[in-house]
């Protein structure tokens, strides 16, 4: 070891002070890239045989926690998840109105009972009927624009899963893109902390969309694979596609079939798993999109049964008779049901869609079933969610005639019952002893005419379906309850002559007098009274009984199941957003830039700098007395 | 917000930011408060009491509809309360003017308690006929139509020839008398000894013969009960002075008038005094002088009380009758009339033309003013105690008279029947029953009313209570928020301040 050592140590040390400078510089002009991680420079000992004869640079290290970067990358998807439900949450329960003003749909419901209470007061007047008729439009618009918005979230969660299968494969193709070069490169070599900077911030890219597990491999590789377990990449760059659709309505349902799909769905092509449909086997759990297939798939359709039920509810409960009456024939009890339509005698008054609930006690529990008529067309077996909740249901093709709904009833009842049919087509089921009872029949007859058939007024009817009768016919592709809410409207006929507000009867010598408040007082009562069922399918009620409640109850539990959910959507984000928050200090911690850190080390560098410096010329002044020597 | 990616280097002060942002938007949300009162401006924002919120609301709207009925309802009652005191007045009027009578027929044949009857009678029907809002009052459900014609019509029928209430009587009388001799439709008979009084028909008309007897053993009366009935007198034997036959007559409105007649030794002064007869010779003498006292009898009483019946059955059969219920009349020509018939639209004047479908005028308009309380308000124009007041006026308003006994007679038969008819208090309705009952139905409202008040009041409370932010706490709670924000800004004002390299040379 002698001066030219102490040279080569020293120029190695100058060597090693800018390269260490560089990296300070680098660190400072990236204090607030995104991604950028802290890196710091790893300078070990040059050993030259034994001894060491200067310093080197042996790499550049990122400052990264890897397991806080795992847990960072969940926590992302999981945050945009609920941040994703939040915001739409918050939308929709912005839908329903501020409380208390006149635009909200329960401002609506009691402005509409207000008005029948008054028209039942005051029967004729045209000041009433017209309040009315103007409310019962405001409920009815209220309740369209309503379906209109929530097919209109729907739509936007479409395009947002579409935008979001767009900048998923972009980040793919980043990632493959980083990940081939860091391969090239090799893992040993100094220059691959900016290509992993550059596959970390893609891979948190993709984090945010789909909830992602990274697998680093030997060679610097990774490997991506949802938490569900399907592989997204594997060195090759694989691609996701998805069948945007446009436009899309009440009826736009995800199925499994793609004919009969109405919304688009997730196929994955490439590596491992090609051609699976992705929303059919529910392999994204968390991230945006799986938000975005989630409320366009779920909540949202959730949303539209509600208010589908209420729009359902408001027509049939308006229009439909119930023509049962109790009877007691010796020592058996049971009811009544006058099956005969009232304007043609000899029909069937039970229309496709509509309904009779037989309530039944046996030795063994209570039973109900609730047969629905057909004219055909509907699904055999009925799918027991398009019914009552808590009901055997049991399909009746009208072609069955008189007879055959009674061997309907008689059959589903069984044993311990006697169905018959009276005449004048009434069917009366009664019990026959032996423990067995018949606690309630209930009949849901549509009427058709304005007048002639009953009190009962078919006010609401499927406006968009030309004025057609609402009887919550099955027998079409859709059934007819489903985006019912958008189609609602007022009956035409009543909207050009309100007199049949009141008016039920026209046969001459027993005219309904236009100061009868017959009509208006049932109208009333079969809204804020009248319990119905309702189906389990709108989620309020919670088990799958469903909800029996009054109309206008509904209508306020409707509008109370959208609040919540929205204050829990954004109460759920808000806590997932603080666990974001603390991962990402943590995270920051280990591999953000500090400038304090930065400059007081570049103060170590400078002096390290002016250090080997000096011994450089120390050296050189050493040289130059050992010169002046021989001269 | 949305998720952003992360700069691990810019964490520290971007988070700070946020946390900046995040509370300037609490106090954004806190002005907001502030300005508009309520905590919340969506359902979701209410929190857990939502449910109160909407609940109470509904609950507020349905007692302010009832508030509202009972508004409308009160008008009406109050309409109502003022015409049927009104009607209970005139109703009270006339009968005090009838009490007395002064018989002081003026050149037209009206006496000075008819000129005071008409005004009352067009004023009755004017109230029959109030309107409040384009309702009827008094029209039951059909409260759209005009119940009661005008009193001309109700009197004198109309330009295409349908009858009123003039006409009914007219007719009614002419049925009841029939044709002299046989006066009130009794065909006297007998010769000799006897004397016999014989009903001329099957039918509803004239008097009825319900009583015969003697004071007498001389004189034998028996009564065959019919119909037609038949009284038949046989003097077996002369009477003594002061012996008595008697017969009683039975009246079209029921009322009974007992035709008495006293035997006298002859000659009467003046011949054919009335309500004697002459003790003859011998018993067919006697008995022909019987028949003179009793045709005497007969045709006085078809002159005085007969019409008056008459009058009264016609002008009760006229205000019973409404569109689905029209009244009865006399069947062809009235003199030889056996029965009577349905008057049609085509003949006869219907009066009421309002509702008179329903049992119970009082359940022709209801209002629920509380969930289980209803209260009826109907009233209809031909309910049996405003009819009745009507049917009494219009009789007397037929009448004309001449300054003569016989006429004087029969305004006292008139009059006492107004009176005793407007003054029966049991078992029948009347203007005040009606009246109670309508007071009744304004005590409930009172009462529902004041309990909706109370109500109201205990249900906005507790919608403030959910929706309404607390003025003080909003802006204690904004004052805090300012100060910590103030604070806050100025240290990360000193911090970001706070770096190395100005401290570096």
């Amino acid at each position: 070891m002698g001066l030219f050592g102490a040279l080569n140590s020293s120029l190695s040390g100058l060597r090693v002070t800018q390269a260490q400078i560089e990296v300070v510089s680098s660190n400072i002009a990236n204090k607030d890239s995104v991604g950028y991680t802290r890196r710091s420079l790893n300078i070990v000992q040059q050993l030259t045989g034994t001894a060491t004869s200067g310093a080197r640079v042996a790499g550049i290290e990122r400052r990264l926690d890897v397991l806080v970067q795992k847990q960072l990358r969940l926590e992302t998807a999981g945050a945009a998840y609920t941040d994703t439900r939040a915001r739409y949450a918050q939308q929709l329960d912005r839908l329903f109105g501020t409380p208390g003003s006149p635009g909200s749909l329960d401002g609506n419901v009691n402005n509409f009972t207000s008005s029948l209470q008054s028209l039942a007061t005051n029967p004729s007047d045209a000041a009433a009927r017209g309040q009315v008729l103007s409310n019962a439009q405001a409920l009815a618009s209220n309740l369209n624009s309503l379906s209109d918005d929530i097919q209109l979230l729907r739509q936007q969660a479409e395009s947002q899963i579409a935008s979001g299968i767009r900048r998923a494969n972009d980040a793919l193709a980043r990632i493959a893109d980083a990940d081939s070069k860091i391969v090239n490169n090799g893992p040993l070599n100094n220059t691959t902390a900016a290509l992993e900077d550059e596959r970390d911030r893609a891979i948190s890219d993709l984090a945010a969309l789909i909830d992602i597990r990274v697998v680093e491999q030997q060679d610097g590789k990774v490997s991506l694979f949802t938490t569900s377990g399907l592989q997204l990449y594997a060195g090759n760059p694989s691609n996701l596609s998805f069948d945007e659709r446009a436009p899309i309505n009440a009826n736009s349902l995800f199925t499994s079939n793609p004919v009969t799909r109405g919304v688009g769905s997730i196929r994955i092509n490439g590596v491992g798993g090609a051609g699976i449909d992705v929303i059919d086997s529910n392999l994204f759990r968390s991230g945006e999109i799986a938000a975005q297939i989630d409320l366009r798939d779920r909540v949202l359709v959730e949303a539209q049964a509600q208010i589908d039920d209420l729009a359902a509810a408001l027509a049939s409960s308006l229009g439909d008779r119930n023509p049962t009456t109790s009877v007691t024939t010796g020592a058996n009890q049971g009811f009544d049901v006058a099956l005969d339509d009232i304007l043609a005698p000899g029909t069937l008054a039970i229309k496709a869609g509509n309904t009779l609930t037989v309530e039944v006690n046996t030795p063994t529990g209570p039973r109900r079933i609730q047969l629905i008529a057909t004219d055909g067309a509907a699904p055999n077996p009925i799918p027991t969610e398009l019914g009552e909740g808590g009901a055997t249901i049991v399909r009746f093709d009208r072609a069955g005639g008189f007879a055959g709904l009674q061997g309907a009833i008689a059959g589903a009842l069984g044993g311990g019952f006697n169905v018959t049919l009276q005449p004048g087509n009434v069917l009366r089921v009664l019990d026959a002893g032996g423990g067995n009872a018949v606690t309630n029949v209930r009949a849901s007859f549509s009427t058709s005419g304005l007048t002639g058939e009953g009190p009962e007024l078919p006010l609401f009817v499927d406006a968009a379906n030309s004025n057609s009768l609402y009887t919550g016919s099955l027998d079409n592709l859709n059934p007819e309850k489903r985006g019912f809410a958008g189609r609602i409207g007022i009956n035409a006929n009543v909207l050009a002559d309100n007199s049949r507000l009141v008016v039920f009867n026209t046969t001459p010598g027993s005219v309904t007098p236009q100061g009868d408040s017959t009509r208006p007082r049932l109208l009333l009562e079969r809204l804020t009274s009248a319990s119905r069922g309702f189906s389990a399918a709108s989620g309020i009620g919670g088990s799958a009984t469903g909800l029996s409640t009054s109309v206008a109850n509904f209508a306020r539990r409707v509008v109370e199941d959208q609040g919540a959910k929205s204050a829990n959507a954004i109460n759920t984000d808000e806590g997932q957003k603080i666990v974001l928050r603390s991962i990402e200090a943590r995270f920051s911690e280990t591999s953000g830039t500090s400038i304090d850190q930065e400059l007081s080390d570049l103060v170590q560098i400078q002096n390290a700098y002016a250090a080997n410096a000096r011994v450089v010329s120390a050296v050189a002044e050493l040289f130059n007395t050992l010169l002046r020597i021989g001269t | 917000m949305p998720i952003s990616p992360l700069a691990p280097g810019a964490f520290r002060s971007t988070n700070a930011a946020r946390l900046l942002t995040e509370t300037r938007s609490t106090l954004d949300d806190l002005q907001r408060q502030l300005a508009t009162g309520k905590k919340s401006e969506s359902y979701g924002g209410l929190g857990a009491l939502r449910f109160t919120s909407l609940d109470f609301r509904s609950k507020a709207s349905e007692v302010k509809s009832f508030q509202s009925t009972i508004t409308q309802v009160n008008i009406r009652v109050r309409q109502l309360d003022l015409g049927l005191t009104r009607l209970s007045k005139i109703s009270e009027d006339v009968r005090s003017s009838a009490l007395l009578p002064q018989f002081d027929p003026d050149s037209s044949g009206k006496t000075s308690v008819q000129k005071f009857i008409r005004p009352q009678f067009d004023e009755a029907i004017d109230i029959l006929n109030t309107e409040v809002n384009g309702i009827r009052l008094y029209s039951g459900r059909s409260s759209d139509v005009r119940p009661v014609l005008d009193a001309n019509t109700i009197l004198s029928g109309d330009a295409a020839g349908r009858a009123g209430v003039r006409q009914f009587i007219l007719e009614r009388k002419a049925a009841d008398f029939g044709t002299a001799p046989d006066e009130g439709r009794v065909v006297k008979g007998g010769g000799g000894a006897s004397a016999t009084l014989t009903e001329d028909g099957v039918h509803p008309f004239g008097f009825k013969l319900t009583a015969a007897s003697s004071t007498t053993a001389n004189i034998t009366a028996a009564l065959t009960a019919g119909p037609p009935a038949n009284i038949n007198f046989n003097v077996t034997a002369n009477p003594v002075e002061g012996d008595k036959v008697r017969f009683e007559l039975t009246l079209p409105d029921n009322t009974k008038q007992v035709v008495e007649l006293t035997a006298r030794t002859g000659p009467l002064t003046p011949a054919g005094n009335a309500g004697e007869f002459e003790i003859g010779a011998g018993t067919a003498a006697t008995g022909a002088n019987l028949r003179l006292a009793i045709a005497a009898a007969l045709a006085r009483e078809s002159t005085v009380a007969l019409p008056a019946a008459s009058a009264k059955v016609a002008a009760d059969a006229f205000f019973a009758g409404s569109i689905n219920n029209p009244p009865l009349r006399v069947s062809g020509p009235p003199a030889t009339a056996t029965a009577l018939v349905a008057g049609t639209a085509a003949n006869t004047v219907i009066w009421y033309q309002g509702d008179d479908q329903s049992l119970s005028a009082r359940a022709t308009a209801t209002a629920r003013i509380d969930n289980n309380i209803s209260v009826g308000v109907g009233v209809q124009a031909n309910e049996e105690g405003i009819r009745r007041v009507l049917a009494n006026l219009a009789v007397f308003l037929n009448e004309s008279f001449t300054n003569t006994p016989t006429d004087q007679g029969r305004h006292q038969a008139i009059s006492d029947r107004l009176r005793v008819d407007l003054g029966q208090t049991s078992g029948v309705q009347r203007v005040q029953t009606i009246l109670i009952e309508i007071a009744n139905a304004g005590a409930s409202l009172k009462s529902a009313e004041d309990r909706h008040r109370t109500k109201l009041n205990f249900v906005e409370t507790v919608i403030a209570d959910v929706e309404d932010s607390n003025q003080e706490e909003t802006a204690a709670r904004l004052l805090s928020l300012q100060t910590k924000l103030q604070a806050a800004y100025q240290t990360t004002a000193i911090i970001s301040r706070l770096n190395l390299t100005d401290y570096l040379r």
